[in-house]
């Protein structure tokens, strides 16, 4: 049984313009203790996807159309916010792109690392503050006794990302939803931190979905990978094979528009055109104004997400 | 060539309330960019990049140091003779969401370089401005728009568009695509490179993305803590870095090839803080190759020659 797994999740906003549908028809596992990549560029839904698993959607404008979403066999959309509360910041963490506003400034860390952790297991004070300590010193945080008493406006960007890491892990979930935590962060502290992430997955089995733009980090860092583009899961497959036949054009153009230091100087190939906005997403396939290979059938009809697993695709005309 | 921009030996130490002497922004920096030469230069945040660019507009008055654009003393320029020179330099930012007036026409908006230094009648301006939405990819009806009505990339491109429209030497691009989806950054990229060879362009490219800068500059040079520690040609300085920070930055960026992560250099620790930064190499309390001298001397920059090309390095490995 997959650790998390959900089927057929549709997600639409309703505001002022009307209902728009952001989510559509997505499907996808997570095993225990794997490490899945949700990739695609601003819009395409991947946030949505990693809050409607958390139950963190707004919810005076968002709303799950259909799906299910399963956490440890679990159904989380049937849950209501107070069991939702106990299987929140217990069976799965998060964290987020920008750690300065995630942390509150008002609080010592320690204080807020104590309440996440006093909230889901009945120990003493002096108990949660020794685990809170243990657990900083896992994340890489050095002279953690100390820390443990700052505020997070004393901490560089890099420890305030390992600090909300912390938060995440206190409990010892058995996934973690990381959305962009590198994304905020310079290249050398970037690589701290996807060192310490993977450490950490080692060290207690968790399970990690990563949401990133950036394929590079994919490469390094996943077993598997989804891309995500206009509100679907356009390809999902293992990531040496998506790396050495991607078949849906959109990967195959991401992946020849990122200048790479292996590369020639020169022009990029580029992916013509903008993703489509969620209220003006065209029939049929929603690649199909920017994609090289369309033919009459793409315009008119959704192509199913198919395939022989792991690698599955939505395109009529794949690349070869 | 004839030397377009000379920077030498620039400071810029901002004043701090309280005790201190305030933060070490841009510390001795000194490079020559030559005419149609693109020199990208590539730091980490807080290294003083973007300083540096704000200096070689004179958007802040140095510390100390001089720059010399086309031949001539910028920090010496009335005001006056300093606002005609900048028809000749010209920057693009990194927010193309914050850098255009909201309440402002797209027509209007690329015109208004040509209206402040009175380049031309309603008319022709009129035309040159459908003339630069040419040149930048944009379709005409977009005059008649306000910025809001489009997306990131198209709204880069209607800066870019008024960073040229008074035909510059030099343009000053601070992180132009950083703000951009990977395949909307390709097509800008591409822009830039069209028009400096169709209008003989130079740029100053900053970015932290080094593939980025590696794609679209001739010379690159590496920023830590305010100060140039290796600058050369673009192939050399990745085919060959000579300063252990740039070796750790190349390998830290993560490349879109399964496998490849075993030869990464992860650096300890964080970039030290410009207002109280480390004697000696700035970059030795995280440099893996660190000995003796690196914590009491600063490196007096070493150059050697390679194809035809300078190649600094400011590193006691190499002196």
């Amino acid at each position: 049984m997959a650790l998390l797994s959900i089927a057929d999740l549709s997600v639409s906003f309703h505001t002022e313009d009307g209902a728009m549908s952001i989510v559509e028809d997505v499907s996808f596992e997570v095993g225990a203790g794997e490490i899945v990549g949700l990739v695609g560029e601003s819009g395409c839904g991947k946030s949505v996807t990693a809050m409607s698993i958390m139950g963190l959607l707004p919810s005076d404008i968002s709303r799950i159309d259909k799906g299910t979403i399963e956490l440890e066999g679990k159904s989380l959309l049937d849950l209501g916010e107070a069991a939702m509360c106990k299987v929140r910041g217990d069976r799965m963490g998060m964290i987020f792109q920008e750690p300065m506003t995630s942390l509150n400034p008002t609080y010592t860390i320690g204080f807020q690392l104590i309440e996440a952790l006093r909230l889901h297991r009945s120990l003493s004070s002096a108990e949660a503050r020794g685990s809170v300590i243990e657990m900083l010193r896992l994340v890489g945080v050095s002279a953690p006794e100390r820390r443990v008493d700052q505020y997070p406006h004393e901490l560089s960007g890099g420890l305030r990302q390992r600090v909300m890491i912390a938060m995440a892990l206190i409990c010892r979930p058995s996934l973690l939803i990381a959305d962009e935590p590198t994304t905020a962060l310079d290249v050398t502290v970037q690589a701290q931190i996807l060192e310490l992430l993977l450490h950490l997955k080692k060290e207690l089995g968790m399970a990690i979905l990563l949401i990133t733009h950036d394929l590079g980090v994919v490469a390094e860092f996943c077993e598997r990978v989804l891309v995500m583009y206009a509100g679907r899961i356009i390809e999902q497959t293992t990531v040496e094979e998506l790396y050495a036949r991607p078949r849906h054009p959109y990967t195959l153009g991401l992946l020849d528009a990122m200048p790479r230091i292996s590369s020639p100087a020169g022009k990029l190939p580029t992916i013509p055109g903008i993703v489509p906005s969620p209220g003006n997403r065209p029939d049929g396939c929603y690649f199909v104004e920017r994609c090289a290979h369309s033919s009459a059938r793409c315009s008119t009809k959704h192509p199913p997400l198919d395939g022989d697993p792991p690698h599955q695709f939505a395109c009529w005309n794949p690349v070869a | 060539m004839t030397a377009l921009l000379e920077v030498d030996n620039l400071h810029k130490t901002f004043a701090t309330t309280g005790r201190g002497s305030g933060i070490r922004a841009v510390n001795g920096v000194s490079f020559c960019q030559q005419k149609g030469e693109t020199i990208g230069i590539v730091g980490e945040s807080g290294c003083g990049k973007t300083t540096l660019a704000r200096l070689v507009m004179r958007l802040v008055e140095p510390s100390s140091g001089t720059v010399r654009f086309d031949g001539e003393d910028l920090y010496g320029l009335a005001s006056a003779a300093m606002r005609q020179r900048r028809r000749d330099m010209q920057m693009i930012f990194q927010d193309p969401y914050a850098s255009l007036d909201a309440r402002m026409r797209v027509g209007a908006l690329v015109a208004e370089p040509l209206v402040i230094h009175g380049v031309g009648d309603t008319a022709s301006r009129r035309n040159e401005v459908l003339h630069l939405m040419d040149m930048v990819g944009l379709p005409r009806d977009a005059v008649d728009r306000y910025p809001h009505e489009f997306s990131g990339g198209q709204r880069q491109r209607i800066c870019i568009a008024r960073a040229v429209a008074l035909r510059p030497k030099l343009v000053v691009a601070d992180e132009p695509v950083s703000a951009l989806d990977v395949s909307i950054q390709s097509q800008i990229l591409n822009l830039l490179m069209d028009l400096r060879s169709e209008l003989g362009l130079s740029y100053l490219f900053i970015s932290h993305d080094l593939a980025v800068i590696k794609h679209i500059c001739d010379t690159i040079a590496v920023m830590y803590l305010g100060e140039i520690v290796e600058m050369g040609p673009a192939e050399t300085l990745f085919a060959a870095p000579r300063h252990p920070y740039t070796e750790a930055l190349i390998s830290a960026i993560p490349e879109p090839v399964p496998g490849r992560k075993s030869k990464r250099i992860v650096l300890s620790g964080d970039v030290p803080s410009p207002e109280n930064p480390p004697t000696g190499c700035p970059f030795h309390p995280r440099c893996p190759r660190a000995f003796e001298p690196c914590s009491a001397q600063t490196p007096v920059p070493s150059v050697t020659i390679s194809d035809g090309a300078e190649h600094r390095v400011a590193c006691h490995l190499h002196s």
